[in-house]
């Protein structure tokens, strides 16, 4: 049995009525038909409470046709994919869709929260900031009970469980909006020859053709605009996206779309994202995005049953959808009369047309000829009814708006209100488009001169159907010669037939009587007492009223309230409307989801790991991981039963002991080539490199502009004017766009060609005292003892069966050989070396081990040279050149470089048995309870197996005077202290005589 | 000790051999091919040097492209314009290294430069109607065919990597446009995570 009983017998061009479709609505089991909007088909089962209001719990209906609604949101969905917040006036109907309604407790009918309702006048606007501001700590009590009381629905807890897809799109021209205006100017571009985008939020194209019924060119206008959309979507210049909102717009001719793909499907392919954000560069843009209809304020006008006029005029057209039986029509401007015969015709009980205008139109003269029963100069100044409207108040008013008669009492079950039209200027002022207030209209148009892009048709102002097909091909004519395409001719407007329009006076409300609310903001229940209250506590900014009120916030933005809110404000200051002005318009147009924005670029997708030859082997081999500088590195390797500290310890005594392997493939390496390459690093290192013999490395440190180091590494000199440089693995980047900076800008004339090769190798460190050993066995065409390959020597040849490139450097401090190999033999490379172990006791070490080593030895890394500290600092100015210049040299005589009371650089060893606190502060007792100044800190810290001790390195104020001296180290942080003896740097075999064994 | 010949590994091998176990999607509007091992050679020079120039013909056969986004062809080998002084040459697997050792020669006394960087990037082909639309969706360049045709390659931001895209006809010549991605080795396996992402709205599917 059909219990569509709001449904028309016939009509409704959107809907399929051989498609039904059931859905749920909370507990019911309801049916529509495919073209169905949730809202259009619950109106046609004749459901009228669709949700609570915000502040109040008043019941509440469907109020518009489109994004303006404010009213009628809807959980849709059940489970991850319960998407709060949805506008049912958008929303598409599809099979089994389940509907529900939120913000009410415990049911929708009966609601307790609309106590409040009665105690209104306790929560005027501005309540929370009044009782919270003296008293903050309430707040800590009220907010619970306060956000489930107001607010809308709750998001799903649940991860999403849909994929979101991105685009990049170019085009010369973007049209935002295709009703008549915009398809007639993608017509025209499209005609051209120009690259065009339309996107249109709603399912079909054709704007307001689709919602009246309109002639063009001798068809309805529905079939018109089909056949447009026919012809553009066979241009293969022409993109036409439905379901797509041009949401925001920024510079340059960037505009962000979401187009939603699945939402009005019932089962999705699983492989078609649910939205997908757009990016678009275009050259130029097109708004037609139409324009707003505004209610008028009256008492009690947010009763289930009062909607936009063009609301219950689209209802009809498009969903054959009665919004009630008999109506009031309350509206000064003309497309009331036309809009009340189609409803009669319908079978709609006209109980009056009430005009507040003070004079009778000629429309409306005809509507009385024709026996309509139209009462001019009077308003609708209140609704009665709770949960659904049952009477119009109406009285007769004067000029100026008052009431001055008798209120009548008109039984109706419908009110349909227009108080006139805004534009949709939202993009126009996005784009940084002024305003002009135009008194006819009583509207914000976009002011055309000095706007980056045009608007046409109704978001221009031009609100009949003949103009605005005229603006359109005007616009995309326009826009498409001045894009450059010649043959743009914008054609004739076609003949069409549609509504007389009449201008909307400014006419936004009633005064309110007997304490009634006559509401402005239906989402944020602002009413016209709110605004009042506003002024007379001197808000004068529209941004503060907005922020104070609420009006205007939420999910719909006063699209409906915005302007009728601004006037009120203006007529309380006394003041023209242009002079109060509009709150900013800011992206995006309509919600959309965060995922939609976020593309699926979260982990991996989003932030890529970059992975060296033989990470495979690593993950099989209980690697744990650290995160440096996007590699993914071994910290050290897991093994069932064993605490991670004696793993790093047999780690780091296999390199003191017998010989260990490390993945250092992460490290930057830059290939730097050409004939001034020597002078190039003499300039960029603090040492020279121009008298580096052929075939020998040397280490480096380079500064920063400011005297700072820089960063550091070992440099080997393939050939005379060709070096292999080494980067730290966190600086890689840097160090390059820095390099590549000075030749670009700085040096010119220097012939150098620096080229990252980091990618190109897998290298591996071989180090401890049978590493040469090891060597041999792997390279056996290699001459590999001490006197051909030194400590930073270097050879060429096959390792493991590997062309090769042999470097001897150490950070650990014993003899080391970093054996560089194309990466895609990188696999190999590390299999051989690992069965060439066997015979040396060779052991895997990660990132934990190398650092203990290094600091036994007493290198620094970034944590010690932290971008504040100097090479002096570090104790190593003996390092710098004093026979030549280099980045950074002239700083180090800033006063605050050579300064007393420097933090530099030195070794801290404790007790035995005690260890050193992770990020602890150096002081000169181990008070942890009163504050004392900072001696200093600790920057990396280790224990160390070698001796036996935890050690640390650490930044002390004047340290290298310090050696000897006892601190101690305090956390408060994690409640520990340790003494610690200052001592030199380097811990381990300071003569260095190991590494060079 | 043994020795084991050493064989080039790629870090895609394990993917694409599950993946051309699946079976194939015959509703695929993108298919991805990997070719995981090129000689690649970068090439630095002076592009108003024409002893340079000269130096790259004799060796390669090929006129550096001096134009900015433009490749060049040659029987062995094809060069990619990357810079105002660099190219990057793609020449069959394992000829890399002997590519650029020849090239070195040939510069002798010049200020040019050629490296062997065969592993440094792992090339990848998109093919297939949708093919542009997943590279749209992961580029801010315009790259429909209008714009980036057959011949032309770009270094560009590519989802989560930054990757030089070449595009080219397939042949025979009508077959459609074909894009060759060329990937830094360490972030291969982060890109195909992307593409997976980026390819499902395509349905995309993965050929030998």
């Amino acid at each position: 049995m059909n219990r569509q009983v709001w449904r028309t017998e016939a009509g409704g061009s959107g809907i399929d009525r051989g498609e039904p479709r059931s859905f749920t609505f909370n507990q019911w089991r309801l049916e529509g038909y495919a073209g169905d909007t949730v809202a259009s088909a619950l109106m046609a089962n004749g459901v009228r409470l669709v949700g609570r209001s915000f502040k109040y719990h008043r019941p509440r209906g469907v109020f518009g046709i489109g994004a303006e609604e404010p009213n009628a949101l809807l959980q849709i969905g059940t489970g991850a994919r319960r998407e709060p917040n949805t506008r049912a006036t958008v929303q598409e109907l599809y099979q089994d869709l389940l509907a529900q309604t939120q913000n009410h407790w415990p049911s929708l009918q009966f609601d307790l929260g609309s106590l409040v309702n009665a105690a209104g006048a306790l929560f005027p606007a501005g309540f929370y900031y009044k009782t919270f501001v003296t008293n903050p700590k309430r707040w800590l009590w009220y907010e619970k009970h306060i956000r489930r009381m107001a607010g809308l629905g709750p998001p799903p807890s649940e991860p999403d469980p849909d994929h979101y897809a991105h685009s990049n799109a170019h085009c010369d021209l973007l049209i935002a909006g295709a009703g008549p205006a915009g398809l007639a100017a993608a017509l025209v571009a499209g005609n051209a020859g120009a690259r065009v985008i339309l996107a249109d939020e709603n399912p079909a194209l054709g704007g307001q053709l689709l919602l009246a019924p309109q002639q063009v060119d001798g068809q309805p206008g529905q079939e018109w605009a089909a056949a447009a959309h026919a012809r553009l979507a066979a241009m293969p210049n022409v993109r036409v996206l439905t379901r797509t909102t041009v949401s925001g717009v920024y510079e340059h001719g960037h505009f962000a779309l979401v187009e939603r793909c699945t939402d009005h499907l019932a089962e999705p392919a699983p492989h078609l994202p649910r939205q997908r954000f757009w990016t678009v560069r275009a050259r130029d843009a097109v708004f037609a995005t139409g324009a707003i209809e505004r209610p008028i304020a009256f008492a009690n006008n947010d009763r289930p049953g009062v909607l936009l006029l063009s609301a219950v005029r689209g209802y009809l057209e498009r969903y054959g959808v009665l919004a009630g039986r008999t109506a009031v029509l309350f509206a000064n401007n003309d497309s009331v009369y036309n809009t009340a015969r189609e409803l009669a015709a319908a079978g709609m009980r006209i109980e009056a047309v009430v005009d507040p205008r003070p004079f009778v139109s000629e429309a409306a003269a005809q509507a009385k000829a024709d026996r309509l029963h139209v009462l001019s100069g009077h308003a609708v100044v209140g609704a009665r009814g709770w949960r659904s409207v049952r009477a119009a108040e109406v009285a007769p008013i004067d000029a100026n708006g008052k009431v001055k008669g008798v209120t009548s009492v008109l039984a109706c079950d419908l009110i349909g209100v227009s108080g006139g039209w805004n534009p949709a200027v939202h993009l126009h002022a996005q784009s940084r488009g002024s305003l002009a207030f135009r008194v006819d209209l009583a509207a914000f148009v976009p002011q055309s001169a000095g706007a980056p892009y045009q608007s046409a048709g109704a978001a221009a102002g031009v609100y009949d159907l003949a103009g605005c097909l005229q603006q359109g091909y005007a616009a995309g004519a326009v826009a498409t010669r001045a894009l450059g395409f010649e043959q743009a001719d914008e054609p004739l407007a076609p003949p069409v037939i549609s509504d007389p329009v009449g201008n909307a006076p400014a006419f936004w409300g009633v005064q309110a009587s007997r304490g009634a609310r006559c509401f402005l903001d239906l989402q944020n229940d602002v009413t016209t007492k709110d605004v009042s209250l506003a002024h007379r506590e001197n808000y004068v900014s529209v941004e503060h009223l907005k922020r104070y009120t609420t009006l205007g916030m939420g999910t719909d933005q006063g699209k409906t309230s915005n302007v009728a809110g601004l006037a009120l404000m203006a007529s309380k200051r006394r003041q023209p409307l242009p002079t109060v002005g509009t709150t900013t318009f800011r992206p995006p147009y309509t919600p959309f989801t965060f995922n939609a924005m976020a593309g699926g670029r979260w982990r991996e997708v989003g932030h890529p790991v970059r992975r060296t030859a033989v990470h495979d082997w690593h993950a099989a081999n209980g690697a744990v991981w650290t995160d440096a500088a996007g590699w993914a590195r071994p910290m050290y390797y897991e093994t069932e039963g064993q605490a991670p500290q004696q793993r790093i310890d047999e780690e780091v005594l296999a390199v003191r002991q017998t010989v260990g392997v490390v993945d250092v493939s992460t490290l930057g390496k830059l290939d730097i080539q050409g004939p001034d390459a020597p002078e190039f690093l003499d300039r960029v290192y603090v040492n020279r490199f121009s008298n580096l013999k052929v075939g020998r490395g040397r280490y480096g440190v380079m500064l920063r502009e400011d005297g700072r180091v820089f960063d550091d590494g070992v440099t080997m000199r393939l050939g005379p004017d060709h070096f292999h440089m080494t980067t730290t693995t966190n600086h890689a980047g840097a160090v390059f766009q820095f390099l590549e900076y000075l030749l670009q800008v700085v040096w010119p004339e220097l012939r150098v060609f620096v080229t990252p090769v980091t990618e190109q190798w897998f290298a591996a460190a071989l180090s401890g005292p049978n590493a040469r050993a090891m060597l041999a066995d792997l390279a056996p065409e290699v001459d590999v003892s001490n006197e051909a390959l030194p400590m930073m020597g270097m050879a060429e040849g096959i390792v493991g069966g590997v062309p090769a490139r042999i470097f001897r450097l150490s950070f650990s401090g014993e003899i080391a050989y970093e054996i560089n190999v194309d990466a895609d033999y990188g696999l190999s490379l590390w299999n051989v070396i690992l069965a060439a172990g066997v015979a040396h006791d060779l052991k895997v070490y990660g990132t934990e081990a190398m650092g203990t080593l290094r600091i036994e030895k007493g290198h620094f890394t970034h944590a010690e040279a932290d971008g504040r500290v100097t090479l002096g600092d570090l104790g190593l100015d003996t390092m710098i050149s004093p026979a030549k210049d280099c980045i950074g040299k002239r700083s180090l005589s800033l006063p605050d470089l050579v300064a007393p009371g420097r933090k530099q650089m030195v070794g801290l060893i404790a007790e035995e048995g005690s260890h050193i606190p992770v990020g602890a502060q150096l002081g000169l007792n181990d008070d942890l309870e009163t504050p004392q100044e900072s001696q200093g800190h600790v920057t990396s810290h280790a224990y160390s197996a070698t001796l036996g001790r935890h050690i640390a390195l650490a930044l002390v104020r004047d340290g290298l005077a310090r050696h000897g001296e006892r601190l101690y180290a305090v956390s408060p942080v994690m409640g520990e202290r340790a003494a610690v003896e200052v001592v030199a740097p380097c811990f381990y075999d300071p003569e260095g005589g190991r590494q060079r064994g | 000790m043994d020795d084991p010949v050493p064989r080039p590994r790629s870090p895609l091998a394990d993917l694409f051999l599950a993946a051309q176990s699946a079976p194939p999607d015959d509703a695929a509007q993108v298919f991805v091919q990997s070719v995981p091992f090129v000689g690649q050679v970068a090439v630095r020079g002076r592009p108003d040097d024409p002893d340079f120039l000269n130096a790259v013909r004799r060796v390669a056969g090929i006129d550096l492209p001096l134009a900015a986004g433009v490749v060049a062809e040659a029987e062995a080998c094809r060069a990619i314009w990357l810079g105002p002084d660099h190219w990057m040459m793609v020449t069959v697997e394992g000829h890399g290294p002997v590519l650029a050792a020849d090239l070195r020669e040939a510069f002798a006394g010049l200020f040019a430069a050629a490296i062997d960087v065969s592993g440094a990037r792992m090339r990848s082909r998109l093919i297939g109607p949708a093919a542009a639309d997943v590279l749209a969706s992961g580029c801010r360049m315009d790259v429909t065919p209008a714009n980036f045709g057959a011949g032309h390659a770009i270094q560009s931001p590519l989802g989560n990597v930054t990757a030089i895209i070449h595009c080219l006809s397939l042949e025979p010549p009508g077959d459609g446009l074909a894009y060759d991605l060329y990937i830094p080795r360490s972030q291969v396996l982060s890109f195909w995570r992307w593409l997976e992402h980026a390819g499902r709205p395509y349905r995309l599917s993965v050929r030998a």
